[in-house]
């Protein structure tokens, strides 16, 4: 039997660190993003939003069709409830969506404060089998995010079990330890993990040795720094297990990878749904996220507990093989000359690659440059300059230009 | 004065014998099958035989049902439930609903401890849970010392704190320390707890953190014993209402020792404040002597300052 086109595509969820990088993830095909508030986040470093660009990103994403949830996941003390009530006020009055949430005082407190907003029970809370997501959902929220701990074949088990929105991560980076059950950031740095002070202390080298034996120091340190997951490879059984929003992590990503990461995620789940017995992988979709993201790539849980082979261990991060070069501002067809925004040195004979939401990526000499004041430039330095470019294929306003390093 | 309950974890049944006669009101033991971190692994039997012996000796035994359930361990863990809920075990302690929603449906009347490490951090999630059928908290030992007591004056169930042995500050469902070794090609054999394994960060040689697997993946403990000896009366003027020493990876007559000095402690206090203040450095010092090296003995987050 033949099976038509899936009708109700899951949600791809993406991370947006600023407002910025809110409208690319939503261009390039994010069907909700997620955001950071000025407190009661776990990434206090973060570019966060205030209340006034919550109103703002809810306008834009709205105006999309697109929603904006708010993590608001720190596992809270005492002193932290008191702001609660207003904070959710505030968000609900900017338009939100849903929150994010971990701690069941701020679910309590939400329900009551700003019964609007949806509730979606954050990964934070490691919830792990199907009788856990069945007593979240009886408290209320409309959407549980799952442990990275659980398997694809748990996931059918839940969704079978409990009628409720499973929202699993698909890529990006990884806790190492259960999400939560893990303060090395407070005894190695006296930063509070649970509350955005995270200092990543698993990624720190190590060494290992035992009281029983003679110690000898190893030229390999031991480490506890886990490959980026990445499932982009395996979503039809994804979708076929019927998890409902897919995420990807990374709200202190840049716009290149968010862009580059959320528009392959959106062309394979077009793909599939489209047409799921036709469907085929391709091997594009991977190669360009390998463009923009810097860290080998694991299947984490889904196919079973992760071994030495989903670790990094002296393999250092790499850096992405490409630079984010230039931001396409306007494109005139007549004159085959492309208008871009600077956001990495552009010189003459690079060869530079487009991209964008919908678009066949391409590849492209650049051969003559003009700056603002329409002089000959072989090198385009500034971050930001505007900067002209013959190009004899067309690319819309918000496509990308990025060149290999 | 309310005299708070002295509570110490136990390896095996040797050792349940020796912790009643130093002086435990209440011993917590578990099998790593359900609980997190126990110090030994009680069989069903060595479990009856446990609450036999403490319950004839006026002693409460607490299980550890704490690790992080998946569909897998369900049966197992309800049958477990319906065993200690036969057994009259004084409570079971939990660290995510799982637990709860198959404790109402076979042995809703097993009292509930919430042990959820470092998530228990403020009273409103307590009381929460107390509404959920929890008749304690362990609170999480990276809170310090005002908001313990803050947190005691509003809360609605009983309050547990630790003040003696190692924390647990990491854990992982993946077998890390195996992983490594099998990625240096080293014949592995399980690396649990007896091997004595530690870390050290690379910039600080001198601290040392223990590290073990058991089937609940990776386990890393802090670098030193908490003890909070000194500042007991604080904490017994609060009304906390449960004590606990972490006994892991402490031998028995050393575990021995340390209840001994602990109830004194309580006793002396809740006798005379005076006479417990001139003996508190008599104590430390026994306390000291049994220390091994390289771990030392400190007051943890209890007043330390925290940033995010």
């Amino acid at each position: 039997m033949t099976r038509g086109p899936i009708m109700n595509k899951p949600e791809l969820l993406a991370p947006a660190g600023n407002l910025e990088k809110l409208k690319f993830a939503i261009q390039y095909g994010a069907n909700a993003v997620y955001i950071g508030g000025q407190s009661l986040g776990l990434r206090a470093n973060a570019d966060n939003f205030s209340f006034a660009e919550m109103k703002e990103a809810t306008d834009f994403a709205h105006h999309h069709g697109a929603k904006v949830f708010v993590a608001t996941n720190i596992i809270a003390h005492n002193e932290d409830l008191h702001e609660v009530d207003q904070f959710m006020k505030n968000i609900e009055k900017a338009g939100i969506d849903a929150i994010i949430v971990a701690d069941p005082a701020l679910i309590e407190r939400t329900k009551q404060a700003a019964p609007s907003v949806e509730l979606h029970l954050s990964t934070q809370q490691s919830t792990t089998s199907w009788p856990s997501v069945q007593f979240w959902k009886e408290e209320g929220v409309s959407r549980v995010v799952l442990a990275r701990e659980v398997s694809l074949q748990e996931i059918r088990e839940i969704k079978k079990h409990v009628d409720i929105e499973i929202e699993t991560f698909i890529h990006g980076a990884m806790c190492i330890a259960y999400s939560g059950r893990c303060v090395l950031s407070n005894h190695f740095t006296a930063r509070d993990s649970n509350r955005g002070g995270c200092s990543q202390s698993c990624r720190w080298q190590y060494d290992m040795f035992s009281e029983l034996q003679e110690w000898e120091r190893n030229d390999t340190p031991f480490t506890m720094s886990s490959k980026d997951l990445c499932m982009i490879e395996h979503l039809p059984e994804l979708i076929d297990a019927g998890v409902d929003s897919f995420k990807i992590e990374g709200r202190m990503k840049s716009i290149h990878y968010v862009a580059t990461v959320t528009n392959q995620y959106r062309r394979a789940i077009d793909a599939y749904c489209a047409n799921p017995d036709q469907y085929v992988f391709k091997k594009e979709w991977l190669e360009e996220i390998s463009k923009a993201a810097h860290r080998s790539m694991t299947t984490g849980f889904f196919y079973g507990t992760p071994d030495e082979k989903d670790l990094l261990y002296i393999e250092r991060e790499d850096f992405p093989a490409f630079d984010f070069a230039g931001l396409v501002l306007d494109y005139d067809e007549e004159k085959q000359i492309v208008t871009l925004q600077q956001r990495n040195k552009i010189s003459i004979g690079d060869t530079v690659e487009f991209f964008g939401p919908t678009m066949e990526r391409f590849t492209w000499k650049v051969e003559q440059m003009w700056n603002e004041k329409d002089e000959t430039i072989n090198t385009a330095p500034h971050a930001m300059m505007t900067v002209k470019m013959k190009l004899e294929r067309p690319v819309k306003a918000n496509d990308m230009m990025r060149k290999q390093k | 004065m309310q005299k708070p309950e002295l509570l110490c974890t136990a390896a095996n049944l040797d050792e349940i014998h020796h912790l009643i006669n130093a002086g435990v009101d209440a011993i917590n033991i578990g099998h790593e099958q359900f609980g997190l971190r126990v110090s030994g692994n009680f069989s069903r039997e060595e479990t009856e035989k446990a609450i036999q012996i403490c319950h004839e000796h006026h002693v409460k035994v607490y299980i550890s049902t704490n690790a992080l359930f998946h569909n897998g361990q369900l049966e197992e863990l309800e049958s477990y439930l319906r065993f200690l809920a036969a057994l009259h075990a004084d409570a079971i302690i939990f660290g995510e609903p799982t637990v709860l929603m198959l404790a109402r449906k076979v042995a809703p009347n097993l009292p509930l401890h919430w042990n959820p490490e470092m998530l228990c951090t403020n009273v409103e999630t307590i009381n929460y849970w107390g509404t959920k059928g929890a008749t304690r908290a362990y609170l999480a030992r990276e809170l310090n010392m005002d908001s313990i007591l803050e947190i005691k004056e509003d809360a609605e169930i009983e309050i547990q704190v630790q003040v003696f042995g190692p924390t647990c500050i990491f854990q992982s469902r993946r077998d890390l320390v195996a992983s490594y070794q099998n990625y240096l090609g080293e014949n592995n054999d399980s690396p649990g707890k007896e091997k004595r394994l530690y870390l050290k960060e690379e910039k600080r040689q001198e601290v040392c953190y223990p590290v073990y697997e058991d089937r609940n993946g990776t386990n890393i403990l802090s670098a030193e014993d908490l003890c909070i000896l000194e500042h007991l009366d604080e904490l017994i003027d609060g009304g906390i209402d449960s004590f606990q020493i972490e006994g892991i990876l402490r031998t028995t007559e050393e575990l021995v020792k340390i209840v001994t000095v602990f109830r004194k402690a309580i006793d002396s206090y809740c006798l005379d404040p005076q006479t417990y203040r001139t003996q508190i450095a008599g104590w430390m010092e026994q306390l000291r002597a049994i220390q091994p090296a390289k771990r030392p003995l400190t007051t943890g987050f209890y007043f330390k300052e925290q940033v995010f």
